[in-house]
């Protein structure tokens, strides 16, 4: 029972484009005009900080006092702080995110709407994927789950394109009209859409937290990940409403029309992009 | 808060993020002829090694033949595809290998532990020749990074001169860019 989780699990990880899990040559050495040596310090030390947690964490978790209460609510701050790390990394839908408000004009609460359900509807699709995972293996064989998957991511990011071409249809509307209708729609969808796709470092923390007799642990810890991903995804969100109000209002008021018009079309051009793009290198 | 936003998005542009850790260390085999090949061993985190604890199936933290052969089928081979995460190169050639030899997992205290002999046949001159060693996963999905201490040995050294260089290369950024590996650089010749 427990290799066939395992193993399932393993397969699982092939959605997520593991290597050491999956057969596919990778699209790699796309090469773009980043500045490595600005990025690349700050990446590196995310994953040390990462690493760190990680270990402290299975530490923590493994010795003899992991029940005393005080044990319990360190490790359980250190899940926090790995998802408020985790999602400063890269990934996470944050392009997508900073994108979208870019386009549209929000309030800081909508910033926050979008972190919070984002970050639980990721981390409850990986519970319910290694959950459903741990029922599979009982009853048949997984073959195809993986393939399945990668359809869902696909339908994800295809779906993040035919947001953008809605945004673009509604920009130009909005200029043809000559009047500024608010989104309520995409709001919501988009945090949504985008956290379907599971998170790999929560299956990763409910398999060993299940894998060493700690199941309840596991479950706790996809909500207190998911609570850390959203403070980061929120901060990012209102600094980019925060950054896009600023550069508005410094436009002349003439202008100003123009201007979030074509904040938003390119936004929404940007996503449609996006969305196809990593739909088809999936 | 400029240099703040601008950070954010440029880290936005990336789609994965390491789920996974390896320390590796390596050592650098020599022959009668010159270099023979490269030893490697990779420290999984602890994390990730409970998932591959579980091919060992009877639990007594030792891999039987059969064991290593499901792991190594499951949990190994496709890295071929990947090269095996190494890139070298040889006197200025890139250099990537496509087998390796004598894989054998095993349990170090929590961490499970590869370890693998990449072929790679260099044949010493009294002229210094040039090698330089990096292992790197070009999907991120997996960190890659050489142990803190020392991260390459000698083995059957006694007639060349050796000399290596720890760099960071630049040169050789992956993952758009971003991510820049570490590489050792290994200067050799007959005595």
């Amino acid at each position: 029972m427990k290799i066939r989780l395992m193993i399932l699990l393993l397969f699982a990880g092939c959605l997520f484009a593991n290597p050491m899990l999956s057969g596919s040559k990778i699209k790699e050495e796309r090469k773009c005009v980043i500045n490595a040596s600005i990025l690349s310090p700050v990446v590196a030390q995310l994953s040390i900080i990462q690493k760190d947690l990680r270990k402290e964490i299975v530490v923590r978790s493994r010795s003899s006092e992991r029940s005393q209460t005080g044990v319990i609510f360190l490790v359980m701050g250190m899940v926090f702080l790995y998802g408020v790390i985790h999602a400063i990394g890269p990934g996470h839908g944050k392009i997508i995110a900073i994108s979208y408000f870019m386009g549209e004009k929000a309030n800081l609460l909508k910033g926050i709407f979008f972190g919070f359900v984002f970050s639980l509807i990721h981390s409850t699709s990986a519970l319910i994927l290694f959950l459903s995972m741990k029922a599979f293996a009982i009853v048949a064989p997984f073959v195809g789950a993986s393939k399945y998957e990668i359809l869902m991511q696909k339908f994800s990011f295809y779906l993040v394109a035919a947001i953008g071409a809605y945004m673009l249809i509604k920009a130009l509307n909005d200029i043809r009209s000559n009047s500024v209708e608010q989104d309520t729609v995409n709001g919501v969808i988009l945090p949504f859409t985008l956290g379907l796709v599971p998170c790999p470092g929560t299956l990763l923390f409910l398999a060993f937290f299940s894998s060493i007799g700690l199941f309840w642990f596991g479950i706790l810890s996809v909500f207190v990940i998911a609570l850390g991903m959203a403070v980061s995804l929120s901060i990012i969100s209102i600094i980019v409403i925060i950054f896009r109000d600023k550069v508005v209002n410094l436009i002349g008021s003439k202008t100003r029309g123009v201007f979030s018009s074509l904040l938003s079309i390119s936004s929404a051009i940007f996503l449609i992009i996006i969305g196809l793009l990593l739909g088809y290198s999936l | 808060m400029g240099r703040v936003i601008l950070i954010l998005l440029l880290l936005s542009l990336l789609f994965a993020h390491p789920h996974s850790f390896i320390d590796y260390e390596t050592t650098i085999c020599f022959d009668d002829e010159g270099v023979s090949g490269v030893q490697t061993t990779w420290y999984f985190d602890e994390m990730f090694s409970s998932f591959v604890e579980a091919y060992d199936v009877d639990g007594d933290r030792i891999f039987s033949d059969a064991e290593v052969k499901v792991l190594k089928a499951e949990a190994f081979d496709n890295l071929k595809e990947h090269n095996y995460f190494s890139k070298f190169y040889i006197d200025g050639k890139i250099f990537y290998p496509t087998f390796i030899k004598d894989f054998k997992p095993f349990f170090v205290e929590d961490k499970i532990v590869y370890s693998f002999f990449v072929p790679c046949h260099v044949q010493a001159t009294a002229m210094p020749k040039e090698m330089i060693v990096m292992f790197f996963d070009p999907t991120y999905y997996i960190h890659v990074d050489p142990v803190k201490k020392e991260a390459v040995s000698f083995e059957n050294d006694h007639n060349y001169s050796v000399v290596v260089n720890r760099e960071k290369r630049k040169q050789d950024a992956y993952y758009q860019n971003v991510i820049v590996p570490a590489g050792f650089r290994v200067r050799f010749s007959k005595k």
